[in-house]
Protein backbone atom coordinates (compact mmCIF):
# COMPACT_ATOMS: atom_id res chain seq x y z
CA UNK A 1 0.00 0.00 0.00
CA UNK A 2 2.62 2.52 1.01
CA UNK A 3 4.75 1.78 -2.09
CA UNK A 4 1.74 2.50 -4.29
CA UNK A 5 1.13 5.72 -2.36
CA UNK A 6 4.79 6.67 -2.77
CA UNK A 7 4.95 6.37 -6.56
CA UNK A 8 1.49 7.83 -6.94
CA UNK A 9 2.52 10.99 -5.09
CA UNK A 10 5.84 11.24 -6.94
CA UNK A 11 4.13 10.75 -10.28
CA UNK A 12 1.40 13.25 -9.47
CA UNK A 13 3.95 15.86 -8.49
CA UNK A 14 6.15 15.43 -11.58
CA UNK A 15 2.96 15.23 -13.66
CA UNK A 16 1.78 18.61 -12.36
CA UNK A 17 5.09 20.22 -13.34
CA UNK A 18 4.80 18.46 -16.70
CA UNK A 19 1.28 19.91 -17.00
CA UNK A 20 2.67 23.43 -16.50
CA UNK A 21 5.23 22.80 -19.21
CA UNK A 22 2.93 21.12 -21.72
CA UNK A 23 0.07 23.61 -21.29
CA UNK A 24 2.43 26.26 -22.68
CA UNK A 25 3.34 23.96 -25.56
CA UNK A 26 -0.34 23.28 -26.30
CA UNK A 27 -1.30 26.97 -26.17
CA UNK A 28 1.31 27.66 -28.84
CA UNK A 29 0.24 24.60 -30.81
CA UNK A 30 -3.42 25.59 -30.84
CA UNK A 31 -3.04 29.35 -31.37
CA UNK A 32 -0.19 29.41 -33.88
CA UNK A 33 -0.37 25.81 -35.21
CA UNK A 34 3.35 25.65 -34.39
CA UNK A 35 5.13 22.67 -32.88
CA UNK A 36 7.59 24.67 -30.84
CA UNK A 37 10.33 22.20 -29.92
CA UNK A 38 12.46 25.06 -28.59
CA UNK A 39 10.01 25.22 -25.66
CA UNK A 40 11.99 22.39 -24.06
CA UNK A 41 15.19 24.40 -24.54
CA UNK A 42 13.67 27.50 -22.93
CA UNK A 43 12.53 25.33 -20.04
CA UNK A 44 16.06 23.94 -19.62
CA UNK A 45 17.66 27.39 -19.69
CA UNK A 46 15.16 28.59 -17.07
CA UNK A 47 16.00 25.61 -14.84
CA UNK A 48 19.72 26.44 -15.14
CA UNK A 49 18.97 30.08 -14.37
CA UNK A 50 16.90 29.10 -11.31
CA UNK A 51 19.86 27.08 -10.02
CA UNK A 52 22.21 30.03 -10.46
CA UNK A 53 19.74 32.47 -8.86
CA UNK A 54 19.19 30.20 -5.85
CA UNK A 55 22.88 30.54 -5.00
CA UNK A 56 22.69 34.35 -4.73
CA UNK A 57 23.25 35.67 -1.18
CA UNK A 58 19.70 36.97 -0.67
CA UNK A 59 17.28 36.43 2.20
CA UNK A 60 13.56 36.45 2.89
CA UNK A 61 11.09 37.87 0.43
CA UNK A 62 13.79 39.05 -1.99
CA UNK A 63 15.02 35.49 -2.44
CA UNK A 64 11.54 34.10 -3.16
CA UNK A 65 10.85 36.94 -5.59
CA UNK A 66 14.14 36.44 -7.46
CA UNK A 67 13.85 32.65 -7.67
CA UNK A 68 10.24 32.73 -8.85
CA UNK A 69 10.32 35.89 -10.95
CA UNK A 70 13.70 35.69 -12.63
CA UNK A 71 13.15 32.51 -14.67
CA UNK A 72 9.62 33.62 -15.61
CA UNK A 73 10.89 36.92 -17.05
CA UNK A 74 13.78 35.12 -18.74
CA UNK A 75 11.38 32.58 -20.26
CA UNK A 76 9.22 35.37 -21.68
CA UNK A 77 12.26 37.07 -23.22
CA UNK A 78 13.61 33.81 -24.69
CA UNK A 79 10.24 32.97 -26.21
CA UNK A 80 9.89 36.41 -27.75
CA UNK A 81 13.32 36.01 -29.34
CA UNK A 82 12.34 32.60 -30.72
CA UNK A 83 9.07 34.02 -32.03
CA UNK A 84 10.95 36.86 -33.69
CA UNK A 85 13.67 34.78 -35.33
CA UNK A 86 12.31 31.31 -36.00
CA UNK A 87 8.51 31.45 -36.21
CA UNK A 88 7.36 34.89 -37.34
CA UNK A 89 8.45 34.47 -40.91
CA UNK A 90 6.65 31.13 -41.26
CA UNK A 91 3.28 32.46 -40.17
CA UNK A 92 2.68 34.70 -43.14
CA UNK A 93 -0.97 34.92 -44.22
CA UNK A 94 -1.88 32.34 -46.81
CA UNK A 95 0.53 29.62 -45.66
CA UNK A 96 -0.81 26.08 -45.92
CA UNK A 97 -1.53 24.27 -42.60
CA UNK A 98 0.80 21.33 -43.16
CA UNK A 99 3.61 23.65 -44.20
CA UNK A 100 3.40 25.64 -40.98
CA UNK A 101 3.48 22.53 -38.82
CA UNK A 102 6.40 20.82 -40.53
CA UNK A 103 8.27 24.09 -41.05
CA UNK A 104 7.96 25.15 -37.43
CA UNK A 105 8.98 21.64 -36.33
CA UNK A 106 12.21 21.97 -38.31
CA UNK A 107 13.06 25.60 -37.62
CA UNK A 108 12.49 25.28 -33.88
CA UNK A 109 14.57 22.09 -33.97
CA UNK A 110 17.37 24.35 -35.20
CA UNK A 111 16.62 26.80 -32.40
CA UNK A 112 16.73 23.92 -29.91
CA UNK A 113 20.20 22.92 -31.14
CA UNK A 114 21.40 26.52 -30.63
CA UNK A 115 19.83 26.69 -27.16
CA UNK A 116 21.37 23.34 -26.21
CA UNK A 117 24.85 24.54 -27.12
CA UNK A 118 24.26 27.76 -25.15
CA UNK A 119 23.19 25.62 -22.18
CA UNK A 120 26.25 23.39 -22.49
CA UNK A 121 28.54 26.44 -22.57
CA UNK A 122 26.73 27.91 -19.57
CA UNK A 123 26.74 24.86 -17.32
CA UNK A 124 30.07 23.56 -18.69
CA UNK A 125 28.43 20.18 -19.28
CA UNK A 126 27.94 19.57 -15.56
CA UNK A 127 24.86 19.55 -13.35
CA UNK A 128 24.16 22.84 -11.58
CA UNK A 129 22.80 22.29 -8.09
CA UNK A 130 19.90 24.11 -6.50
CA UNK A 131 20.34 25.67 -3.04
CA UNK A 132 19.67 22.77 -0.67
CA UNK A 133 18.50 24.99 2.20
CA UNK A 134 15.84 26.79 0.18
CA UNK A 135 12.36 25.87 1.51
CA UNK A 136 13.60 22.47 2.61
CA UNK A 137 11.40 21.64 5.60
CA UNK A 138 11.03 18.42 7.53
CA UNK A 139 9.37 15.49 5.84
CA UNK A 140 5.92 14.50 7.05
CA UNK A 141 4.76 10.94 7.64
CA UNK A 142 1.57 9.88 5.94
CA UNK A 143 0.19 6.33 5.61
CA UNK A 144 3.53 4.98 6.81
CA UNK A 145 5.57 6.68 4.06
CA UNK A 146 7.94 9.63 4.14
CA UNK A 147 6.54 12.54 2.15
CA UNK A 148 8.92 15.50 1.66
CA UNK A 149 7.18 18.86 2.03
CA UNK A 150 8.96 19.89 -1.19
CA UNK A 151 6.41 17.83 -3.09
CA UNK A 152 3.51 19.66 -1.49
CA UNK A 153 5.07 23.07 -2.30
CA UNK A 154 5.61 22.11 -5.94
CA UNK A 155 2.14 20.59 -6.28
CA UNK A 156 0.43 23.61 -4.73
CA UNK A 157 2.36 26.08 -6.92
CA UNK A 158 1.58 24.08 -10.05
CA UNK A 159 -2.11 23.88 -9.20
CA UNK A 160 -2.27 27.63 -8.53
CA UNK A 161 -0.50 28.40 -11.82
CA UNK A 162 -2.76 26.07 -13.80
CA UNK A 163 -5.84 27.69 -12.24
CA UNK A 164 -4.51 31.15 -13.13
CA UNK A 165 -3.92 29.96 -16.71
CA UNK A 166 -7.48 28.68 -16.96
CA UNK A 167 -8.84 31.97 -15.56
CA UNK A 168 -6.72 33.92 -18.06
CA UNK A 169 -8.08 31.79 -20.89
CA UNK A 170 -11.61 32.67 -19.75
CA UNK A 171 -10.92 36.42 -19.74
CA UNK A 172 -11.82 38.47 -22.86
CA UNK A 173 -8.21 38.33 -24.00
CA UNK A 174 -8.12 34.56 -23.54
CA UNK A 175 -11.37 34.22 -25.49
CA UNK A 176 -9.73 36.17 -28.32
CA UNK A 177 -6.86 33.69 -28.11
CA UNK A 178 -9.18 30.69 -28.32
CA UNK A 179 -11.03 32.33 -31.22
CA UNK A 180 -7.74 32.76 -33.10
CA UNK A 181 -6.95 29.13 -32.34
CA UNK A 182 -10.29 27.91 -33.63
CA UNK A 183 -10.44 29.79 -36.91
CA UNK A 184 -7.74 32.26 -37.75
CA UNK A 185 -9.46 33.89 -40.71
CA UNK A 186 -12.83 34.32 -39.01
CA UNK A 187 -11.11 35.76 -35.94
CA UNK A 188 -9.35 38.34 -38.11
CA UNK A 189 -12.69 39.31 -39.64
CA UNK A 190 -14.21 39.72 -36.18
CA UNK A 191 -11.49 42.19 -35.25
CA UNK A 192 -9.07 40.00 -33.30
CA UNK A 193 -5.48 41.25 -33.74
CA UNK A 194 -4.14 37.80 -34.55
CA UNK A 195 -0.42 38.66 -34.71
CA UNK A 196 -0.52 40.30 -31.25
CA UNK A 197 -2.55 37.41 -29.88
CA UNK A 198 0.13 35.04 -31.15
CA UNK A 199 2.76 37.10 -29.33
CA UNK A 200 0.62 36.91 -26.19
CA UNK A 201 0.43 33.12 -26.53
CA UNK A 202 4.23 33.01 -26.76
CA UNK A 203 4.50 35.21 -23.64
CA UNK A 204 2.16 32.94 -21.68
CA UNK A 205 4.02 29.85 -22.80
CA UNK A 206 7.36 31.43 -21.86
CA UNK A 207 6.12 32.33 -18.38
CA UNK A 208 4.80 28.80 -17.86
CA UNK A 209 8.10 27.29 -19.09
CA UNK A 210 10.02 29.54 -16.69
CA UNK A 211 7.87 28.50 -13.74
CA UNK A 212 8.10 24.82 -14.70
CA UNK A 213 11.90 25.15 -14.97
CA UNK A 214 12.12 26.61 -11.47
CA UNK A 215 9.86 23.90 -10.09
CA UNK A 216 11.82 21.04 -11.68
CA UNK A 217 15.15 22.48 -10.47
CA UNK A 218 13.69 22.76 -6.95
CA UNK A 219 12.15 19.28 -7.08
CA UNK A 220 15.23 17.45 -8.41
CA UNK A 221 17.70 19.67 -6.54
CA UNK A 222 19.74 20.15 -9.71
CA UNK A 223 19.47 20.94 -13.41
CA UNK A 224 21.38 19.64 -16.44
CA UNK A 225 21.33 20.21 -20.18
CA UNK A 226 19.82 16.73 -20.58
CA UNK A 227 16.51 18.04 -19.18
CA UNK A 228 15.69 19.50 -22.58
CA UNK A 229 15.84 16.14 -24.32
CA UNK A 230 13.70 14.24 -21.82
CA UNK A 231 11.08 16.99 -21.59
CA UNK A 232 11.03 17.45 -25.36
CA UNK A 233 10.03 13.81 -25.74
CA UNK A 234 7.28 14.22 -23.15
CA UNK A 235 5.95 17.43 -24.70
CA UNK A 236 5.69 15.75 -28.11
CA UNK A 237 3.93 12.76 -26.57
CA UNK A 238 1.44 14.92 -24.69
CA UNK A 239 0.79 17.13 -27.71
CA UNK A 240 -0.05 14.12 -29.88
CA UNK A 241 -2.04 12.15 -27.30
CA UNK A 242 -4.15 15.08 -26.07
CA UNK A 243 -4.68 16.50 -29.55
CA UNK A 244 -4.75 19.97 -30.96
CA UNK A 245 -6.63 22.74 -29.21
CA UNK A 246 -7.48 21.01 -25.95
CA UNK A 247 -5.73 22.68 -23.03
CA UNK A 248 -7.58 20.90 -20.21
CA UNK A 249 -6.94 17.66 -22.07
CA UNK A 250 -3.23 18.45 -22.13
CA UNK A 251 -3.25 18.99 -18.35
CA UNK A 252 -5.00 15.68 -17.70
CA UNK A 253 -2.73 13.76 -20.09
CA UNK A 254 0.37 15.39 -18.55
CA UNK A 255 -0.62 14.27 -15.05
CA UNK A 256 -1.41 10.82 -16.47
CA UNK A 257 1.97 10.65 -18.18
CA UNK A 258 3.72 11.56 -14.92
CA UNK A 259 1.88 8.78 -13.07
CA UNK A 260 2.46 6.21 -15.86
CA UNK A 261 6.17 7.06 -15.81
CA UNK A 262 6.44 6.69 -12.06
CA UNK A 263 4.62 3.34 -12.23
CA UNK A 264 6.85 2.10 -15.08
CA UNK A 265 10.00 3.08 -13.19
CA UNK A 266 8.67 1.37 -10.05
CA UNK A 267 7.73 -1.93 -11.68
CA UNK A 268 9.85 -2.29 -14.85
CA UNK A 269 12.95 -0.11 -14.32
CA UNK A 270 13.89 3.28 -15.70
CA UNK A 271 14.96 1.92 -19.10
CA UNK A 272 11.32 1.25 -19.98
CA UNK A 273 10.13 4.81 -19.24
CA UNK A 274 10.33 6.21 -22.77
CA UNK A 275 9.26 2.91 -24.34
CA UNK A 276 5.93 2.94 -22.45
CA UNK A 277 5.29 6.53 -23.58
CA UNK A 278 6.03 5.85 -27.23
CA UNK A 279 3.94 2.69 -27.29
CA UNK A 280 1.10 4.89 -25.99
CA UNK A 281 1.77 7.35 -28.83
CA UNK A 282 1.82 4.68 -31.51
CA UNK A 283 -1.47 3.24 -30.23
CA UNK A 284 -3.10 6.69 -30.18
CA UNK A 285 -1.79 7.51 -33.67
CA UNK A 286 -3.15 4.21 -34.94
CA UNK A 287 -6.61 4.39 -33.41
CA UNK A 288 -7.33 8.08 -32.96
CA UNK A 289 -4.76 10.23 -34.80
CA UNK A 290 -6.48 13.53 -34.01
CA UNK A 291 -5.92 12.97 -30.29
CA UNK A 292 -8.07 11.80 -27.40
CA UNK A 293 -9.56 15.13 -26.37
CA UNK A 294 -10.23 16.63 -29.80
CA UNK A 295 -13.81 16.72 -30.98
CA UNK A 296 -12.97 17.91 -34.50
CA UNK A 297 -12.12 15.30 -37.13
CA UNK A 298 -9.09 17.26 -38.25
CA UNK A 299 -5.93 15.54 -39.48
CA UNK A 300 -3.23 17.51 -41.24
CA UNK A 301 -3.52 16.84 -44.96
CA UNK B 1 41.48 21.20 -45.71
CA UNK B 2 43.63 18.12 -45.31
CA UNK B 3 40.78 16.19 -43.68
CA UNK B 4 39.12 15.76 -47.09
CA UNK B 5 41.83 13.33 -48.14
CA UNK B 6 41.74 11.27 -44.96
CA UNK B 7 40.33 7.81 -45.42
CA UNK B 8 38.13 8.00 -42.33
CA UNK B 9 36.44 11.19 -43.44
CA UNK B 10 35.75 9.77 -46.90
CA UNK B 11 34.24 6.63 -45.38
CA UNK B 12 32.09 8.66 -42.98
CA UNK B 13 30.88 10.77 -45.89
CA UNK B 14 29.92 7.62 -47.79
CA UNK B 15 27.94 6.25 -44.84
CA UNK B 16 26.20 9.60 -44.33
CA UNK B 17 25.24 9.78 -48.00
CA UNK B 18 23.82 6.25 -47.86
CA UNK B 19 21.87 7.12 -44.69
CA UNK B 20 20.52 10.39 -46.09
CA UNK B 21 19.30 8.61 -49.22
CA UNK B 22 17.32 6.17 -47.09
CA UNK B 23 15.07 9.04 -45.99
CA UNK B 24 14.40 10.12 -49.57
CA UNK B 25 11.72 7.58 -50.65
CA UNK B 26 9.37 8.48 -47.78
CA UNK B 27 10.26 12.18 -47.91
CA UNK B 28 9.02 12.58 -51.47
CA UNK B 29 5.76 10.96 -50.34
CA UNK B 30 5.30 13.93 -47.99
CA UNK B 31 6.26 11.86 -44.96
CA UNK B 32 9.50 13.06 -43.41
CA UNK B 33 10.85 10.24 -41.27
CA UNK B 34 13.55 9.84 -38.64
CA UNK B 35 13.06 6.07 -38.29
CA UNK B 36 16.22 5.39 -40.40
CA UNK B 37 18.17 6.19 -37.21
CA UNK B 38 16.55 3.08 -35.70
CA UNK B 39 17.25 0.87 -38.74
CA UNK B 40 20.80 2.23 -38.77
CA UNK B 41 21.27 1.03 -35.19
CA UNK B 42 19.77 -2.38 -36.01
CA UNK B 43 22.14 -2.79 -38.97
CA UNK B 44 25.19 -1.77 -36.93
CA UNK B 45 24.41 -4.15 -34.06
CA UNK B 46 23.36 -7.08 -36.27
CA UNK B 47 26.53 -7.04 -38.38
CA UNK B 48 28.83 -6.47 -35.42
CA UNK B 49 27.19 -9.34 -33.54
CA UNK B 50 27.78 -11.60 -36.54
CA UNK B 51 31.42 -10.63 -37.13
CA UNK B 52 32.33 -10.85 -33.44
CA UNK B 53 30.97 -14.41 -33.39
CA UNK B 54 33.10 -15.15 -36.44
CA UNK B 55 30.28 -15.33 -38.97
CA UNK B 56 30.28 -13.68 -42.35
CA UNK B 57 29.20 -10.00 -42.35
CA UNK B 58 26.46 -10.56 -44.93
CA UNK B 59 24.71 -13.08 -42.64
CA UNK B 60 24.32 -10.39 -39.98
CA UNK B 61 23.29 -7.88 -42.61
CA UNK B 62 20.55 -10.21 -43.88
CA UNK B 63 19.18 -10.75 -40.38
CA UNK B 64 19.31 -7.00 -39.71
CA UNK B 65 17.51 -6.20 -42.96
CA UNK B 66 14.76 -8.71 -42.13
CA UNK B 67 14.26 -7.25 -38.63
CA UNK B 68 14.20 -3.65 -39.76
CA UNK B 69 11.96 -4.32 -42.78
CA UNK B 70 9.48 -5.94 -40.38
CA UNK B 71 9.71 -2.84 -38.19
CA UNK B 72 9.28 -0.58 -41.21
CA UNK B 73 6.19 -2.51 -42.32
CA UNK B 74 4.72 -2.17 -38.83
CA UNK B 75 5.44 1.58 -38.83
CA UNK B 76 3.88 2.16 -42.23
CA UNK B 77 0.86 0.03 -41.32
CA UNK B 78 0.35 1.92 -38.06
CA UNK B 79 1.11 5.46 -39.18
CA UNK B 80 1.26 5.36 -42.98
CA UNK B 81 -2.07 7.16 -43.34
CA UNK B 82 -0.68 10.17 -41.46
CA UNK B 83 1.34 13.03 -42.88
CA UNK B 84 3.65 15.87 -41.88
CA UNK B 85 4.46 16.11 -38.17
CA UNK B 86 2.26 13.16 -37.16
CA UNK B 87 4.42 10.79 -39.17
CA UNK B 88 7.61 12.43 -37.88
CA UNK B 89 6.47 11.83 -34.30
CA UNK B 90 5.53 8.20 -35.00
CA UNK B 91 8.93 7.54 -36.56
CA UNK B 92 10.62 9.38 -33.68
CA UNK B 93 8.80 6.90 -31.44
CA UNK B 94 10.33 3.96 -33.31
CA UNK B 95 13.80 5.55 -33.14
CA UNK B 96 13.54 6.15 -29.38
CA UNK B 97 12.16 2.66 -28.68
CA UNK B 98 15.00 1.00 -30.62
CA UNK B 99 17.59 3.11 -28.79
CA UNK B 100 16.12 2.16 -25.41
CA UNK B 101 16.04 -1.52 -26.41
CA UNK B 102 19.70 -1.20 -27.41
CA UNK B 103 20.44 0.10 -23.92
CA UNK B 104 18.51 -2.75 -22.28
CA UNK B 105 19.44 -5.76 -24.49
CA UNK B 106 22.87 -6.24 -22.95
CA UNK B 107 23.53 -9.74 -24.35
CA UNK B 108 23.79 -8.36 -27.91
CA UNK B 109 24.63 -4.67 -27.53
CA UNK B 110 26.66 -4.68 -24.30
CA UNK B 111 24.52 -1.74 -23.07
CA UNK B 112 26.25 1.45 -22.01
CA UNK B 113 29.69 -0.14 -22.36
CA UNK B 114 29.38 -0.38 -26.14
CA UNK B 115 30.76 -2.95 -28.57
CA UNK B 116 34.17 -3.13 -30.21
CA UNK B 117 33.90 -4.23 -33.80
CA UNK B 118 36.70 -6.21 -35.52
CA UNK B 119 38.85 -4.05 -37.78
CA UNK B 120 39.78 -4.60 -41.40
CA UNK B 121 36.52 -6.10 -42.62
CA UNK B 122 35.02 -3.06 -44.33
CA UNK B 123 37.24 -0.70 -46.31
CA UNK B 124 36.44 2.65 -47.88
CA UNK B 125 35.70 1.27 -51.31
CA UNK B 126 33.00 -1.07 -49.94
CA UNK B 127 31.31 1.95 -48.42
CA UNK B 128 31.59 4.03 -51.57
CA UNK B 129 30.28 1.20 -53.76
CA UNK B 130 27.17 0.99 -51.60
CA UNK B 131 26.77 4.78 -51.47
CA UNK B 132 27.06 5.18 -55.24
CA UNK B 133 24.68 2.24 -55.71
CA UNK B 134 22.10 4.03 -53.56
CA UNK B 135 22.61 7.29 -55.45
CA UNK B 136 22.11 5.40 -58.74
CA UNK B 137 19.01 3.67 -57.35
CA UNK B 138 17.40 6.94 -56.28
CA UNK B 139 18.41 8.68 -59.50
CA UNK B 140 16.84 5.92 -61.57
CA UNK B 141 13.74 6.16 -59.37
CA UNK B 142 13.63 9.87 -60.15
CA UNK B 143 13.49 9.17 -63.88
CA UNK B 144 11.05 6.24 -63.65
CA UNK B 145 7.25 6.01 -63.80
CA UNK B 146 7.11 5.69 -60.01
CA UNK B 147 8.42 9.22 -59.56
CA UNK B 148 5.22 10.83 -60.84
CA UNK B 149 3.01 8.60 -58.70
CA UNK B 150 5.04 9.15 -55.54
CA UNK B 151 5.24 12.90 -55.96
CA UNK B 152 1.49 13.01 -56.61
CA UNK B 153 0.98 11.30 -53.24
CA UNK B 154 3.40 13.83 -51.75
CA UNK B 155 1.18 16.67 -52.96
CA UNK B 156 -2.14 15.23 -51.82
CA UNK B 157 -3.14 11.70 -50.74
CA UNK B 158 -6.82 11.93 -51.59
CA UNK B 159 -6.38 13.36 -55.07
CA UNK B 160 -3.68 10.79 -55.83
CA UNK B 161 -5.95 7.90 -54.84
CA UNK B 162 -8.79 9.47 -56.85
CA UNK B 163 -6.46 9.37 -59.86
CA UNK B 164 -6.14 5.62 -59.40
CA UNK B 165 -2.81 5.46 -57.59
CA UNK B 166 -2.62 2.75 -54.94
CA UNK B 167 -1.52 4.96 -52.04
CA UNK B 168 -1.13 2.20 -49.46
CA UNK B 169 1.15 0.01 -51.55
CA UNK B 170 3.31 2.99 -52.59
CA UNK B 171 3.82 3.98 -48.95
CA UNK B 172 4.55 0.38 -47.97
CA UNK B 173 7.11 0.08 -50.77
CA UNK B 174 8.82 3.33 -49.82
CA UNK B 175 8.89 2.35 -46.15
CA UNK B 176 10.41 -1.05 -46.93
CA UNK B 177 13.01 0.50 -49.22
CA UNK B 178 13.93 3.08 -46.60
CA UNK B 179 14.33 0.37 -43.93
CA UNK B 180 16.54 -1.84 -46.10
CA UNK B 181 18.79 1.02 -47.26
CA UNK B 182 19.30 2.42 -43.75
CA UNK B 183 20.15 -1.04 -42.40
CA UNK B 184 22.87 -1.54 -45.01
CA UNK B 185 24.30 1.90 -44.17
CA UNK B 186 24.25 0.93 -40.48
CA UNK B 187 26.07 -2.33 -41.20
CA UNK B 188 28.88 -0.35 -42.82
CA UNK B 189 28.93 2.21 -40.00
CA UNK B 190 29.32 -0.53 -37.39
CA UNK B 191 32.62 -1.56 -38.96
CA UNK B 192 33.81 1.95 -39.77
CA UNK B 193 34.25 2.93 -36.13
CA UNK B 194 36.30 0.74 -33.79
CA UNK B 195 33.77 1.32 -31.01
CA UNK B 196 30.16 2.48 -30.61
CA UNK B 197 27.41 2.51 -27.99
CA UNK B 198 23.63 3.23 -28.12
CA UNK B 199 24.28 6.96 -27.58
CA UNK B 200 25.53 7.10 -31.17
CA UNK B 201 21.96 6.50 -32.41
CA UNK B 202 20.16 9.12 -30.34
CA UNK B 203 19.04 12.68 -30.98
CA UNK B 204 22.38 13.95 -32.39
CA UNK B 205 22.20 11.41 -35.24
CA UNK B 206 18.55 12.30 -35.84
CA UNK B 207 19.44 15.99 -35.94
CA UNK B 208 22.22 15.43 -38.48
CA UNK B 209 19.89 13.27 -40.57
CA UNK B 210 17.05 15.79 -40.59
CA UNK B 211 19.46 18.68 -41.18
CA UNK B 212 21.08 16.99 -44.17
CA UNK B 213 17.67 16.22 -45.72
CA UNK B 214 16.28 19.71 -45.12
CA UNK B 215 19.43 21.56 -46.19
CA UNK B 216 19.76 19.45 -49.33
CA UNK B 217 16.08 19.26 -50.17
CA UNK B 218 14.20 16.42 -51.83
CA UNK B 219 13.10 18.18 -55.00
CA UNK B 220 15.73 16.41 -57.13
CA UNK B 221 17.72 13.20 -56.72
CA UNK B 222 20.96 15.04 -55.87
CA UNK B 223 19.43 16.87 -52.88
CA UNK B 224 20.51 14.48 -50.08
CA UNK B 225 23.96 14.26 -51.69
CA UNK B 226 24.48 18.03 -51.35
CA UNK B 227 22.95 18.06 -47.87
CA UNK B 228 25.11 15.27 -46.49
CA UNK B 229 28.30 16.69 -48.02
CA UNK B 230 27.55 20.06 -46.36
CA UNK B 231 26.54 18.53 -43.04
CA UNK B 232 29.54 16.15 -42.87
CA UNK B 233 32.19 18.67 -43.87
CA UNK B 234 30.95 21.67 -41.83
CA UNK B 235 31.78 20.15 -38.41
CA UNK B 236 35.30 19.35 -39.69
CA UNK B 237 35.82 22.79 -41.21
CA UNK B 238 34.62 24.54 -38.05
CA UNK B 239 36.57 22.42 -35.61
CA UNK B 240 38.05 25.53 -33.97
CA UNK B 241 34.65 26.84 -32.89
CA UNK B 242 34.23 24.06 -30.32
CA UNK B 243 30.73 23.88 -28.90
CA UNK B 244 29.42 26.62 -31.16
CA UNK B 245 29.64 24.56 -34.31
CA UNK B 246 26.45 22.75 -33.28
CA UNK B 247 24.82 26.15 -32.87
CA UNK B 248 25.91 26.95 -36.41
CA UNK B 249 24.24 23.72 -37.60
CA UNK B 250 21.02 24.91 -35.97
CA UNK B 251 21.38 28.33 -37.54
CA UNK B 252 21.83 26.81 -41.01
CA UNK B 253 18.75 24.63 -40.43
CA UNK B 254 16.62 27.65 -39.45
CA UNK B 255 17.86 29.71 -42.39
CA UNK B 256 17.14 26.90 -44.83
CA UNK B 257 13.64 26.25 -43.51
CA UNK B 258 12.71 29.93 -43.57
CA UNK B 259 14.30 31.14 -46.80
CA UNK B 260 14.96 28.04 -48.92
CA UNK B 261 12.14 25.55 -48.19
CA UNK B 262 13.16 23.39 -51.16
CA UNK B 263 16.77 23.16 -49.98
CA UNK B 264 20.12 23.89 -51.60
CA UNK B 265 19.32 21.60 -54.55
CA UNK B 266 16.70 24.13 -55.68
CA UNK B 267 19.05 26.24 -57.82
CA UNK B 268 16.24 28.39 -59.18
CA UNK B 269 15.11 29.20 -55.65
CA UNK B 270 18.66 30.24 -54.71
CA UNK B 271 18.82 32.49 -57.77
CA UNK B 272 15.45 34.06 -57.00
CA UNK B 273 16.45 34.58 -53.37
CA UNK B 274 19.72 36.18 -54.46
CA UNK B 275 17.85 38.60 -56.69
CA UNK B 276 15.30 39.47 -54.00
CA UNK B 277 17.68 39.98 -51.11
CA UNK B 278 18.22 43.54 -50.01
CA UNK B 279 19.03 44.95 -46.58
CA UNK B 280 15.73 46.82 -46.48
CA UNK B 281 13.78 43.72 -47.46
CA UNK B 282 15.39 41.63 -44.73
CA UNK B 283 14.57 44.24 -42.08
CA UNK B 284 11.04 44.62 -43.37
CA UNK B 285 10.39 40.87 -43.27
CA UNK B 286 11.80 40.61 -39.76
CA UNK B 287 9.81 43.57 -38.45
CA UNK B 288 6.53 42.71 -40.18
Amino acid sequence: MNIIFQWLVTGLCVGLVLALFSVGYCIMFSVMRCLNLAHAGVFMLCALLACNLSMLPLFGFAKHAVILGGPIIAGIIFNLIINFLALRYLLLPGAKPGVIETGSFLSTLGALIIINSIGTEWSDGKALSFDFNYLNFEAIYLYGTILPVKYLVVGATAIIALTVTQLLLRSPLGKMMLAAADNRFLATVMGVPVRRIEMLAMVMAGALAGLAGTMIAYLYGQATVGLSQSFLVKAIVIGIVAGQGSIIGAMLIAVGVGIIEAATIQYFGSGWRDISLFILVLIVLWIRPQGIFTRMQRIAT
Amino acid sequence: MSFIFSEFWLSLLGVNIALAYSVYPLAILGRLTVAPAAYFAIGAYATTYATIRGDFLLVGLAVGVIISVLLGVILTKVAGHLRSHFFVVASLGVAMIVQQVAFSLISVTNGYLGVTSPAGIVSWWHIWTVALLFVALIASLDFSVLNGEWRAIGEDDNIASALGINTGSCILMAGTMSAAMATVAGGLYGHLLPFFDPNAFGLPLILTLVASIVVGGVGRWYGPLIGSVVMTSLPELLRDLGMWREALTGFILITCVLFLPAGLSDFRGIKALWQQVSIRGVFRSLLS
